[in-house]
């Protein structure tokens, strides 16, 4: 019996695999035409125009219901409306989101900002980087219009992005970060493997559109 | 090997349990000296002054670090110096708080406050329930509040008298003002701590806690 289970389990997973190959073993989490399957909260909203996910005011998100994801990555294809927009991907959020500063302080953002300096702030809030945590290791952001293809690999605690195929972030849960400086940065502190996810709206001068948001479990 | 662990279960059993003796069982979880065991996030502090813990100053809160809890009681012994004190008792807080307004978004609190209307004054989930009754004692006398925490309900007792019994899924007035927790469910178990409110005019409460202790639920 055991023997027998075994195998089962053995083709399954060969099953799993053969799925996975195909079309890179990409979901798209967003069908282009509305917002099934994601719910806002904060300030402002998304909507869907011409097949592309539009930013509105802010500081908000739109949550994927589909649950708490980790071993998987996720890419996000955007752009921004101006030569600099302000955005972000939040990744590892430990509970359910009902509004919008427990994913801020207690998950992290992938930031999206081309020329974080204009705010004031440092490289640590780069296009790519885990906001105000890490420092970036490139910085491939391309302005407005053009598009970005982002990258996010959660790999149990360790976390990796790439911005238009350059590693921006290879980050392990434990490794040290910067001091807080401001009272909109994250709490520090260890985030989950698994978490939920979310696009952010920044504010009424930042617009940033997303043609794809899709998701595919680790390949190992 | 089966029947051998079975008999070491039963003697294992048998040795815990003379610990649950009756009145024995509330264990206290602050030691009247200092903080062991406690942490504090967000404004103002705790002080602790003649075996009592003291707010200063917030809105902050105090949590215990022991963990979740659920399926237990919960017992804070408490005073207030004026009417319009304000403090309160966090429970059911889904995750181990490092700032004030997850707590109050994700968890309950259980008001202390003897100025608020029937929603928002002592023994009620603040904004949520409305007072069974009040049973608060004059300010500078102790008061006993009983939090139980069964399964998915909540029974807040004061005094003696019940003041919220509380079930999740049950009705909630709206959501009116933006200090105000989110609506939705809140987990079985979960971190509890002390709130620490300043008065309407800002300056510090007077609410002095002797006692905090917990037991678990006996059915």
């Amino acid at each position: 019996m055991l023997r027998r289970s075994l195998l089962i389990f053995a083709l399954l997973s060969f099953a799993t695999v053969t799925v996975g190959a195909e079309g890179g073993g990409w979901k798209q989490l967003f069908n282009g035409k509305d917002l099934t399957g994601w719910k806002h909260v904060g300030p402002g909203g998304m909507t869907v125009e011409d097949g592309l996910i539009k930013t509105h005011g802010g500081m908000g998100l739109l949550y994927w219901t589909g649950g708490q994801v980790g071993n998987c990555q996720i890419r996000v294809v955007f752009r921004m409306r101006d030569q600099n927009d302000n955005s972000g991907v939040f990744i590892r959020i430990p509970i359910e989101p009902r509004e919008e500063w427990m994913p801020v302080h207690y998950g992290y953002e992938v930031q999206i900002d081309n020329e974080p300096e204009k705010s004031n702030e440092d490289e640590y809030h780069y296009t790519g980087t885990l906001y105000s945590l890490t420092k970036p290791l490139a910085k491939p952001g391309k302005p407005g219009p053009e598009w970005n293809t982002m990258e996010i690999t959660l790999d149990g605690p360790r976390t990796i992005v790439t911005v238009n195929g350059q590693k921006v972030t290879d980050y392990t849960e434990g490794q040290p970060v910067p001091e807080r400086k401001f009272d909109f940065e994250p709490q520090r502190g260890p985030r989950p493997l698994k978490g939920w996810f979310g696009l952010q709206n920044h504010s009424d001068n930042d617009v940033v559109f997303f043609k794809e948001v899709a998701m595919r479990p680790l390949q190992k | 090997m089966m029947r051998r662990s079975i008999c070491l279960f039963a003697l294992a059993l048998l040795v815990a349990l003379p610990r649950q003796t009756p009145g024995a069982e509330w264990k206290q979880l602050f030691n009247g000296k200092d903080l062991t065991g406690w942490k504090q996030v967000g404004p103002g502090h705790f002080e602790v002054v003649d075996g009592m813990l003291k707010t200063v100053g917030g809105m902050g809160l105090l949590y215990y670090t022991g963990g979740k809890i659920g399926n237990s009681v919960i017992r804070v012994v408490f005073k207030v110096t004026k009417p319009d004190d304000n403090s309160g008792v966090f429970i059911r807080i889904p995750i181990e708080p490092r700032e004030e307004w997850m707590p109050v978004n994700y968890g309950y609190e259980v008001q202390i406050y003897d100025a608020g209307d029937e929603h928002h004054c002592t023994g009620v989930l603040y904004s949520l329930t409305t007072a069974m009754a009040r049973a608060s004692k004059p300010a500078g006398e102790w008061n006993t509040m009983d939090i139980t925490l069964d399964g998915p309900r909540t029974i807040v007792v004061l005094n003696g008298t019940k003041v919220t019994d509380y079930t999740e899924g049950q009705p909630v007035p709206e959501r009116t003002k933006e200090y105000e927790p989110q609506r939705g469910r809140r987990p079985n178990e979960g971190w509890i701590g002390l709130q620490n409110h300043p008065r309407e005019d800002n300056s510090d409460s007077g609410v002095y806690f002797k006692e905090v202790a917990i037991k678990p639920l006996r059915k």
